[in-house]
Protein backbone atom coordinates (compact mmCIF):
# COMPACT_ATOMS: atom_id res chain seq x y z
CA UNK A 1 0.00 0.00 0.00
CA UNK A 2 2.86 2.36 0.81
CA UNK A 3 4.45 1.75 -2.56
CA UNK A 4 1.06 2.44 -4.22
CA UNK A 5 0.98 5.73 -2.39
CA UNK A 6 4.43 6.64 -3.61
CA UNK A 7 3.61 5.72 -7.20
CA UNK A 8 0.35 7.69 -7.12
CA UNK A 9 2.05 10.75 -5.70
CA UNK A 10 4.85 10.51 -8.23
CA UNK A 11 2.23 10.34 -10.99
CA UNK A 12 0.52 13.42 -9.53
CA UNK A 13 -2.74 11.49 -9.01
CA UNK A 14 -4.98 14.39 -8.05
CA UNK A 15 -7.17 12.58 -5.52
CA UNK A 16 -4.24 11.02 -3.69
CA UNK A 17 -2.28 14.25 -3.77
CA UNK A 18 -5.27 16.20 -2.45
CA UNK A 19 -5.75 13.79 0.45
CA UNK A 20 -2.05 13.62 1.23
CA UNK A 21 -1.95 17.40 1.50
CA UNK A 22 -4.86 17.29 3.96
CA UNK A 23 -3.11 14.69 6.10
CA UNK A 24 0.10 16.72 6.08
CA UNK A 25 -1.71 19.95 6.85
CA UNK A 26 -3.63 18.50 9.78
CA UNK A 27 -0.52 17.14 11.45
CA UNK A 28 -0.46 14.57 14.22
CA UNK A 29 0.51 10.94 14.07
CA UNK A 30 -0.89 10.31 10.58
CA UNK A 31 1.15 13.16 9.15
CA UNK A 32 4.31 11.80 10.80
CA UNK A 33 3.67 8.42 9.21
CA UNK A 34 3.03 9.99 5.80
CA UNK A 35 6.24 12.00 5.96
CA UNK A 36 8.17 8.89 6.92
CA UNK A 37 6.78 7.03 3.89
CA UNK A 38 7.48 9.78 1.36
CA UNK A 39 10.94 10.60 2.68
CA UNK A 40 12.80 8.53 0.06
CA UNK A 41 11.01 10.42 -2.73
CA UNK A 42 11.66 13.92 -1.65
CA UNK A 43 13.47 16.02 -4.16
CA UNK A 44 14.09 19.69 -3.78
CA UNK A 45 12.18 21.76 -6.27
CA UNK A 46 12.78 25.45 -5.67
CA UNK A 47 10.15 27.18 -3.56
CA UNK A 48 9.22 30.68 -4.70
CA UNK A 49 7.37 32.80 -2.15
CA UNK A 50 5.10 35.73 -3.08
CA UNK A 51 3.94 38.25 -0.57
CA UNK A 52 2.39 41.72 -0.65
CA UNK A 53 -0.71 43.48 0.60
CA UNK A 54 -4.13 42.02 -0.31
CA UNK A 55 -5.11 43.19 -3.78
CA UNK A 56 -1.55 43.84 -4.95
CA UNK A 57 -2.02 41.16 -7.58
CA UNK A 58 -0.19 38.13 -6.16
CA UNK A 59 -2.73 35.58 -7.39
CA UNK A 60 -2.98 37.20 -10.83
CA UNK A 61 0.80 37.29 -11.06
CA UNK A 62 1.12 33.63 -10.09
CA UNK A 63 -1.53 32.73 -12.67
CA UNK A 64 0.44 34.50 -15.38
CA UNK A 65 3.71 32.92 -14.22
CA UNK A 66 2.19 29.45 -14.30
CA UNK A 67 1.28 30.06 -17.95
CA UNK A 68 4.89 30.97 -18.69
CA UNK A 69 6.26 27.96 -16.82
CA UNK A 70 3.88 25.61 -18.60
CA UNK A 71 5.11 26.98 -21.93
CA UNK A 72 8.58 26.07 -20.74
CA UNK A 73 7.33 22.56 -19.98
CA UNK A 74 7.74 22.85 -16.22
CA UNK A 75 5.19 21.42 -13.80
CA UNK A 76 4.05 23.73 -11.01
CA UNK A 77 2.40 23.41 -7.63
CA UNK A 78 0.80 26.48 -6.05
CA UNK A 79 -0.04 26.87 -2.36
CA UNK A 80 -2.27 29.87 -1.73
CA UNK A 81 -2.58 30.75 1.93
CA UNK A 82 -5.38 33.03 3.10
CA UNK A 83 -6.05 34.30 6.61
CA UNK A 84 -8.79 32.68 8.64
CA UNK A 85 -11.56 34.47 10.48
CA UNK A 86 -10.42 35.23 14.02
CA UNK A 87 -13.99 34.68 15.19
CA UNK A 88 -15.00 31.34 13.73
CA UNK A 89 -11.71 29.86 12.52
CA UNK A 90 -13.37 29.42 9.13
CA UNK A 91 -12.13 31.00 5.91
CA UNK A 92 -13.19 31.91 2.40
CA UNK A 93 -10.34 30.86 0.14
CA UNK A 94 -10.66 32.69 -3.18
CA UNK A 95 -7.15 32.94 -4.58
CA UNK A 96 -7.73 30.30 -7.18
CA UNK A 97 -10.47 32.42 -8.72
CA UNK A 98 -7.61 34.15 -10.52
CA UNK A 99 -5.98 30.88 -11.54
CA UNK A 100 -9.00 29.27 -13.11
CA UNK A 101 -7.55 28.68 -16.56
CA UNK A 102 -5.13 26.07 -15.20
CA UNK A 103 -7.88 24.04 -13.59
CA UNK A 104 -7.84 21.10 -16.00
CA UNK A 105 -4.09 21.08 -16.67
CA UNK A 106 -2.54 17.91 -15.20
CA UNK A 107 0.85 19.64 -14.84
CA UNK A 108 -0.51 22.20 -12.38
CA UNK A 109 -1.68 21.56 -8.83
CA UNK A 110 -3.29 24.41 -6.91
CA UNK A 111 -4.23 24.15 -3.26
CA UNK A 112 -5.86 26.74 -1.00
CA UNK A 113 -4.80 26.70 2.63
CA UNK A 114 -6.23 28.59 5.55
CA UNK A 115 -3.89 30.09 8.11
CA UNK A 116 -6.19 28.46 10.70
CA UNK A 117 -5.50 31.18 13.20
CA UNK A 118 -2.29 29.53 14.19
CA UNK A 119 0.29 31.40 16.22
CA UNK A 120 3.68 30.41 14.90
CA UNK A 121 2.47 26.96 13.89
CA UNK A 122 1.45 27.81 10.33
CA UNK A 123 4.87 27.39 8.81
CA UNK A 124 5.25 23.95 10.38
CA UNK A 125 2.05 22.74 8.65
CA UNK A 126 3.02 24.38 5.39
CA UNK A 127 6.46 22.80 5.42
CA UNK A 128 4.83 19.38 5.82
CA UNK A 129 2.59 20.14 2.84
CA UNK A 130 5.65 21.18 0.86
CA UNK A 131 7.21 17.77 1.57
CA UNK A 132 4.19 16.14 -0.09
CA UNK A 133 4.55 18.40 -3.14
CA UNK A 134 8.26 17.58 -3.30
CA UNK A 135 7.38 13.89 -3.29
CA UNK A 136 4.99 14.55 -6.17
CA UNK A 137 7.90 15.67 -8.28
CA UNK A 138 6.83 19.18 -9.27
CA UNK A 139 9.49 21.28 -10.93
CA UNK A 140 8.53 24.42 -9.03
CA UNK A 141 6.53 25.26 -5.93
CA UNK A 142 4.91 28.69 -5.66
CA UNK A 143 3.71 29.98 -2.31
CA UNK A 144 1.27 32.89 -1.92
CA UNK A 145 0.96 34.50 1.50
CA UNK A 146 -0.53 37.73 2.75
CA UNK A 147 2.37 39.82 3.92
CA UNK A 148 0.98 40.63 7.33
CA UNK A 149 1.64 39.04 10.67
CA UNK A 150 4.59 37.13 12.01
CA UNK A 151 3.29 33.69 11.05
CA UNK A 152 3.13 34.75 7.42
CA UNK A 153 6.65 36.12 7.52
CA UNK A 154 7.69 32.75 8.91
CA UNK A 155 6.00 30.98 6.00
CA UNK A 156 7.65 33.33 3.58
CA UNK A 157 10.97 32.27 4.98
CA UNK A 158 10.34 28.71 3.83
CA UNK A 159 10.88 30.04 0.30
CA UNK A 160 14.20 29.79 -1.51
CA UNK A 161 13.41 32.88 -3.53
CA UNK A 162 11.25 35.63 -2.03
CA UNK A 163 9.21 37.92 -4.28
CA UNK A 164 7.56 40.99 -2.75
CA UNK A 165 4.71 42.46 -4.81
CA UNK A 166 4.09 46.23 -4.58
CA UNK A 167 1.67 48.52 -6.41
CA UNK A 168 1.58 52.24 -7.22
CA UNK A 169 -0.18 54.71 -4.98
CA UNK A 170 -0.75 52.25 -2.23
CA UNK A 171 2.13 53.17 0.01
CA UNK A 172 3.29 49.60 -0.53
CA UNK A 173 6.79 50.77 -1.29
CA UNK A 174 6.97 52.63 2.01
CA UNK A 175 5.30 49.71 3.78
CA UNK A 176 7.83 47.31 2.35
CA UNK A 177 10.70 49.49 3.54
CA UNK A 178 9.26 49.93 7.00
CA UNK A 179 8.22 46.34 7.56
CA UNK A 180 11.71 45.10 6.90
CA UNK A 181 10.39 42.71 4.32
CA UNK A 182 12.95 44.15 1.92
CA UNK A 183 15.56 42.38 3.98
CA UNK A 184 14.25 39.02 2.90
CA UNK A 185 13.09 40.02 -0.60
CA UNK A 186 15.17 38.66 -3.47
CA UNK A 187 12.97 40.24 -6.14
CA UNK A 188 10.71 43.27 -5.90
CA UNK A 189 7.81 43.34 -8.33
CA UNK A 190 6.20 46.68 -9.13
CA UNK A 191 2.89 45.30 -10.37
CA UNK A 192 0.04 47.26 -11.98
CA UNK A 193 2.52 49.36 -13.94
CA UNK A 194 -0.38 50.28 -16.19
CA UNK A 195 -1.60 52.59 -13.42
CA UNK A 196 -0.59 56.22 -13.06
CA UNK A 197 2.41 56.92 -10.85
CA UNK A 198 3.92 53.50 -11.52
CA UNK A 199 7.27 55.04 -12.47
CA UNK A 200 7.48 56.67 -9.09
CA UNK A 201 6.90 53.38 -7.28
CA UNK A 202 9.70 51.78 -9.22
CA UNK A 203 12.02 54.69 -8.40
CA UNK A 204 11.17 54.37 -4.71
CA UNK A 205 11.82 50.67 -4.73
CA UNK A 206 15.12 51.01 -6.56
CA UNK A 207 16.17 53.67 -4.07
CA UNK A 208 15.10 51.54 -1.15
CA UNK A 209 17.07 48.54 -2.26
CA UNK A 210 20.18 50.72 -2.31
CA UNK A 211 19.73 51.70 1.32
CA UNK A 212 22.85 51.14 3.45
CA UNK A 213 21.04 48.48 5.48
CA UNK A 214 20.61 46.55 2.28
CA UNK A 215 24.10 47.04 0.85
CA UNK A 216 25.23 43.48 0.78
CA UNK A 217 22.44 42.18 -1.40
CA UNK A 218 21.35 42.80 -4.90
CA UNK A 219 17.60 42.89 -5.20
CA UNK A 220 16.17 43.30 -8.68
CA UNK A 221 13.12 45.44 -9.30
CA UNK A 222 10.81 44.25 -12.07
CA UNK A 223 7.75 46.01 -13.34
CA UNK A 224 4.78 43.93 -14.45
CA UNK A 225 1.18 44.15 -15.58
CA UNK A 226 -0.08 40.82 -14.31
CA UNK A 227 -3.50 41.19 -15.90
CA UNK A 228 -1.93 41.56 -19.35
CA UNK A 229 0.90 39.09 -18.85
CA UNK A 230 3.44 41.86 -19.29
CA UNK A 231 6.86 41.54 -17.66
CA UNK A 232 6.12 37.98 -16.65
CA UNK A 233 8.74 36.31 -18.87
CA UNK A 234 11.27 38.69 -17.37
CA UNK A 235 10.12 37.81 -13.86
CA UNK A 236 10.39 34.09 -14.65
CA UNK A 237 13.95 34.64 -15.90
CA UNK A 238 14.91 36.59 -12.78
CA UNK A 239 13.49 33.84 -10.60
CA UNK A 240 15.55 31.27 -12.54
CA UNK A 241 18.68 33.35 -12.01
CA UNK A 242 18.01 33.52 -8.28
CA UNK A 243 17.35 29.79 -8.18
CA UNK A 244 20.69 29.22 -9.90
CA UNK A 245 22.24 31.50 -7.30
CA UNK A 246 21.04 29.25 -4.49
CA UNK A 247 23.23 26.48 -5.84
CA UNK A 248 26.33 28.66 -5.94
CA UNK A 249 28.80 28.59 -3.06
CA UNK A 250 27.41 30.60 -0.19
CA UNK A 251 28.85 34.00 0.53
CA UNK A 252 28.92 35.95 3.72
CA UNK A 253 25.47 37.33 3.14
CA UNK A 254 23.81 33.96 2.76
CA UNK A 255 25.64 32.84 5.89
CA UNK A 256 23.82 35.60 7.70
CA UNK A 257 20.58 34.53 6.07
CA UNK A 258 21.12 30.92 7.08
CA UNK A 259 21.86 32.06 10.60
CA UNK A 260 18.69 34.10 10.69
CA UNK A 261 16.62 31.22 9.33
CA UNK A 262 18.09 28.83 11.87
CA UNK A 263 17.59 31.13 14.82
CA UNK A 264 13.99 31.84 13.85
CA UNK A 265 13.30 28.14 13.38
CA UNK A 266 14.73 27.41 16.83
CA UNK A 267 12.64 30.22 18.30
CA UNK A 268 9.50 28.83 16.66
CA UNK A 269 10.14 25.36 17.97
CA UNK A 270 10.86 26.63 21.48
CA UNK A 271 7.69 28.68 21.36
CA UNK A 272 5.67 25.57 20.52
CA UNK A 273 7.39 23.58 23.26
CA UNK A 274 6.87 26.22 25.91
CA UNK A 275 3.25 26.69 24.92
CA UNK A 276 2.43 22.99 24.98
CA UNK A 277 4.53 21.37 27.70
CA UNK A 278 3.98 21.53 31.45
CA UNK A 279 6.48 23.95 32.84
CA UNK A 280 6.19 25.00 36.49
CA UNK A 281 8.52 28.00 36.06
CA UNK A 282 6.38 29.40 33.22
CA UNK A 283 3.22 28.77 35.25
CA UNK A 284 4.77 30.60 38.19
CA UNK A 285 5.78 33.60 36.02
CA UNK A 286 2.31 33.75 34.44
CA UNK A 287 0.74 33.78 37.89
CA UNK A 288 3.00 36.65 38.97
CA UNK A 289 2.07 38.67 35.86
CA UNK A 290 -1.63 38.05 36.40
CA UNK A 291 -1.33 39.04 40.07
CA UNK A 292 0.35 42.27 39.03
CA UNK A 293 3.60 41.42 40.82
CA UNK A 294 5.67 41.96 37.66
CA UNK A 295 5.31 42.88 34.02
CA UNK A 296 6.14 40.69 31.02
CA UNK A 297 9.59 42.21 30.53
CA UNK A 298 10.58 41.49 34.11
CA UNK A 299 9.30 37.97 33.74
CA UNK A 300 11.42 37.51 30.60
CA UNK A 301 14.58 38.60 32.49
CA UNK A 302 13.81 36.22 35.32
CA UNK A 303 13.22 33.40 32.83
CA UNK A 304 16.51 34.02 31.05
CA UNK A 305 18.42 34.19 34.35
CA UNK A 306 16.72 31.00 35.41
CA UNK A 307 17.87 29.28 32.18
CA UNK A 308 21.50 30.44 32.51
CA UNK A 309 21.84 29.47 36.16
CA UNK A 310 20.38 26.07 35.33
CA UNK A 311 22.94 25.64 32.59
CA UNK A 312 25.94 26.63 34.74
CA UNK A 313 24.83 24.22 37.48
CA UNK A 314 24.75 21.22 35.16
CA UNK B 1 -6.80 15.65 15.03
CA UNK B 2 -8.00 14.94 11.48
CA UNK B 3 -11.66 14.87 12.46
CA UNK B 4 -11.19 18.17 14.28
CA UNK B 5 -9.94 20.07 11.27
CA UNK B 6 -12.54 22.38 9.72
CA UNK B 7 -14.86 20.93 7.05
CA UNK B 8 -13.86 21.94 3.52
CA UNK B 9 -16.60 23.05 1.18
CA UNK B 10 -16.41 23.94 -2.50
CA UNK B 11 -18.93 26.64 -3.42
CA UNK B 12 -19.27 26.96 -7.16
CA UNK B 13 -21.52 27.44 -10.16
CA UNK B 14 -21.76 25.34 -13.29
CA UNK B 15 -23.46 26.16 -16.58
CA UNK B 16 -24.12 29.55 -18.06
CA UNK B 17 -25.72 31.55 -15.26
CA UNK B 18 -23.32 34.12 -13.78
CA UNK B 19 -25.26 35.47 -10.81
CA UNK B 20 -23.13 34.79 -7.80
CA UNK B 21 -24.47 37.04 -5.07
CA UNK B 22 -26.35 34.17 -3.44
CA UNK B 23 -23.33 31.91 -3.37
CA UNK B 24 -21.21 34.67 -1.84
CA UNK B 25 -23.67 35.08 1.01
CA UNK B 26 -23.71 31.33 1.62
CA UNK B 27 -19.89 31.15 1.44
CA UNK B 28 -19.63 33.82 4.13
CA UNK B 29 -22.17 32.05 6.34
CA UNK B 30 -20.26 28.77 6.05
CA UNK B 31 -17.06 30.57 6.97
CA UNK B 32 -18.74 32.11 9.99
CA UNK B 33 -19.80 28.61 11.03
CA UNK B 34 -16.11 27.64 11.07
CA UNK B 35 -15.78 25.97 7.68
CA UNK B 36 -13.10 26.42 5.02
CA UNK B 37 -14.81 27.51 1.83
CA UNK B 38 -13.12 27.28 -1.53
CA UNK B 39 -14.78 29.85 -3.71
CA UNK B 40 -14.60 29.83 -7.51
CA UNK B 41 -15.83 32.00 -10.36
CA UNK B 42 -19.07 30.94 -12.11
CA UNK B 43 -19.22 29.00 -15.37
CA UNK B 44 -17.22 25.97 -14.28
CA UNK B 45 -17.63 22.86 -16.37
CA UNK B 46 -18.05 19.40 -14.87
CA UNK B 47 -14.41 18.38 -15.39
CA UNK B 48 -13.24 21.56 -13.66
CA UNK B 49 -15.48 20.95 -10.63
CA UNK B 50 -14.22 17.37 -10.30
CA UNK B 51 -10.61 18.63 -10.52
CA UNK B 52 -11.28 21.30 -7.91
CA UNK B 53 -12.84 18.74 -5.57
CA UNK B 54 -9.77 16.50 -5.93
CA UNK B 55 -7.17 19.24 -5.56
CA UNK B 56 -8.83 20.79 -2.55
CA UNK B 57 -9.94 17.50 -0.95
CA UNK B 58 -13.37 18.88 -0.11
CA UNK B 59 -16.08 17.17 1.92
CA UNK B 60 -19.06 18.96 0.38
CA UNK B 61 -19.76 20.64 -2.97
CA UNK B 62 -22.40 23.37 -3.00
CA UNK B 63 -23.80 24.22 -6.43
CA UNK B 64 -25.77 27.41 -6.76
CA UNK B 65 -28.32 27.42 -9.57
CA UNK B 66 -30.72 30.19 -10.42
CA UNK B 67 -31.48 29.23 -14.02
CA UNK B 68 -31.43 25.71 -15.41
CA UNK B 69 -27.88 24.87 -14.37
CA UNK B 70 -29.06 22.28 -11.89
CA UNK B 71 -29.98 20.04 -14.83
CA UNK B 72 -26.23 19.40 -15.22
CA UNK B 73 -25.85 18.16 -11.66
CA UNK B 74 -26.69 14.47 -12.38
CA UNK B 75 -23.77 14.51 -14.83
CA UNK B 76 -21.55 15.88 -12.06
CA UNK B 77 -22.73 13.14 -9.69
CA UNK B 78 -21.78 10.50 -12.25
CA UNK B 79 -18.38 12.12 -12.88
CA UNK B 80 -17.63 12.21 -9.13
CA UNK B 81 -18.48 8.52 -8.80
CA UNK B 82 -16.33 7.65 -11.82
CA UNK B 83 -13.39 9.49 -10.26
CA UNK B 84 -13.68 7.70 -6.94
CA UNK B 85 -15.13 10.72 -5.17
CA UNK B 86 -18.46 9.11 -4.26
CA UNK B 87 -18.01 10.09 -0.60
CA UNK B 88 -18.29 13.81 -1.37
CA UNK B 89 -21.75 15.18 -0.54
CA UNK B 90 -23.37 17.50 -3.07
CA UNK B 91 -26.00 20.09 -2.25
CA UNK B 92 -27.83 22.42 -4.64
CA UNK B 93 -29.19 25.81 -3.69
CA UNK B 94 -31.38 28.17 -5.69
CA UNK B 95 -34.39 27.91 -7.90
CA UNK B 96 -35.19 24.25 -8.54
CA UNK B 97 -38.72 23.15 -9.58
CA UNK B 98 -40.24 20.29 -7.54
CA UNK B 99 -40.12 17.69 -10.31
CA UNK B 100 -36.43 18.45 -10.95
CA UNK B 101 -35.69 18.18 -7.24
CA UNK B 102 -36.83 14.56 -7.27
CA UNK B 103 -34.48 13.84 -10.17
CA UNK B 104 -31.57 15.47 -8.36
CA UNK B 105 -32.19 13.52 -5.17
CA UNK B 106 -32.39 10.24 -7.04
CA UNK B 107 -29.14 11.13 -8.82
CA UNK B 108 -27.50 11.23 -5.37
CA UNK B 109 -27.73 14.90 -4.41
CA UNK B 110 -27.96 15.13 -0.61
CA UNK B 111 -30.10 18.20 -0.26
CA UNK B 112 -31.79 20.95 -2.27
CA UNK B 113 -32.10 24.35 -0.57
CA UNK B 114 -34.90 26.60 -1.82
CA UNK B 115 -35.10 30.39 -1.71
CA UNK B 116 -36.05 31.56 1.76
CA UNK B 117 -34.22 28.70 3.46
CA UNK B 118 -32.42 30.15 6.48
CA UNK B 119 -28.64 30.40 6.47
CA UNK B 120 -28.63 28.59 9.79
CA UNK B 121 -30.43 25.61 8.30
CA UNK B 122 -27.96 25.56 5.40
CA UNK B 123 -24.86 25.71 7.60
CA UNK B 124 -26.19 23.03 9.96
CA UNK B 125 -26.99 20.69 7.10
CA UNK B 126 -23.65 21.27 5.34
CA UNK B 127 -21.78 20.69 8.61
CA UNK B 128 -23.62 17.40 9.15
CA UNK B 129 -22.97 16.27 5.57
CA UNK B 130 -19.29 17.21 5.81
CA UNK B 131 -18.83 14.98 8.83
CA UNK B 132 -20.65 12.13 7.09
CA UNK B 133 -18.45 12.54 4.01
CA UNK B 134 -15.29 12.47 6.08
CA UNK B 135 -16.33 9.21 7.73
CA UNK B 136 -16.52 7.63 4.29
CA UNK B 137 -13.51 9.22 2.62
CA UNK B 138 -10.99 6.62 1.50
CA UNK B 139 -7.85 6.68 3.60
CA UNK B 140 -4.47 6.93 1.91
CA UNK B 141 -2.49 5.93 4.95
N1 LIG C 1 -4.68 47.43 -13.41
C1 LIG C 1 -4.16 46.29 -12.97
N2 LIG C 1 -4.87 45.49 -12.15
C2 LIG C 1 -4.31 44.35 -11.71
C3 LIG C 1 -3.01 43.95 -12.09
N3 LIG C 1 -2.73 42.77 -11.48
C4 LIG C 1 -3.81 42.44 -10.74
N4 LIG C 1 -4.77 43.38 -10.89
C5 LIG C 1 -6.12 43.39 -10.25
O1 LIG C 1 -5.96 43.57 -8.86
C6 LIG C 1 -7.00 42.88 -8.16
C7 LIG C 1 -6.41 41.99 -7.10
O2 LIG C 1 -5.67 40.96 -7.68
P1 LIG C 1 -5.30 39.61 -6.91
O3 LIG C 1 -4.42 38.83 -7.82
O4 LIG C 1 -6.50 38.94 -6.39
O5 LIG C 1 -4.45 40.20 -5.68
P2 LIG C 1 -3.90 39.44 -4.36
O6 LIG C 1 -4.86 39.73 -3.27
O7 LIG C 1 -2.57 40.08 -4.10
O8 LIG C 1 -3.79 37.98 -4.69
C8 LIG C 1 -7.79 42.13 -9.21
O9 LIG C 1 -8.94 42.84 -9.52
C9 LIG C 1 -6.84 42.07 -10.38
O10 LIG C 1 -7.51 41.98 -11.62
C10 LIG C 1 -2.28 44.82 -12.99
O11 LIG C 1 -1.14 44.56 -13.37
N5 LIG C 1 -2.90 45.97 -13.39
MG1 LIG D 1 -4.60 36.31 -3.68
Amino acid sequence: MNSDLLVSLRAKDRSVLGRAVTVAENGGEKAERLLEIIKPLSKSAPIIGFTGTPGSGKSTLIDALVTVYRKRNLTVAVLAIDPSSPFSGGAVLGDRCRMNRHQTDGGVYIRSLSARGSVGGLSIGVSRVISVLQASDFDLILLETVGAGQSEVDVFELADVCVVVCTPNSGDDIQAIKSGILEIADILVANKSDLADADNTIKQLVLAQNLPSNKSRHVSVISTIATQGEGIENLADQISLQVEGIKEPRGKDTDMQTRRHLVRAIARQMEQNLLNEDNPKIDQLCASIINGEMNTNEAVSIWINHQTTRKTKS
Amino acid sequence: MHTDSPPRVLVTKIGLDGHDRGSRVVATALRDAGMEVIYTPPWQDIAAVVGLAQDEDVDVIGISSLATDHLLVPKLMQALKDTGLGHIRVVVGGIVPDQDEQDLLSAGVSHVFHPGCSLQKITEEVMRLAHAAREQAPSII
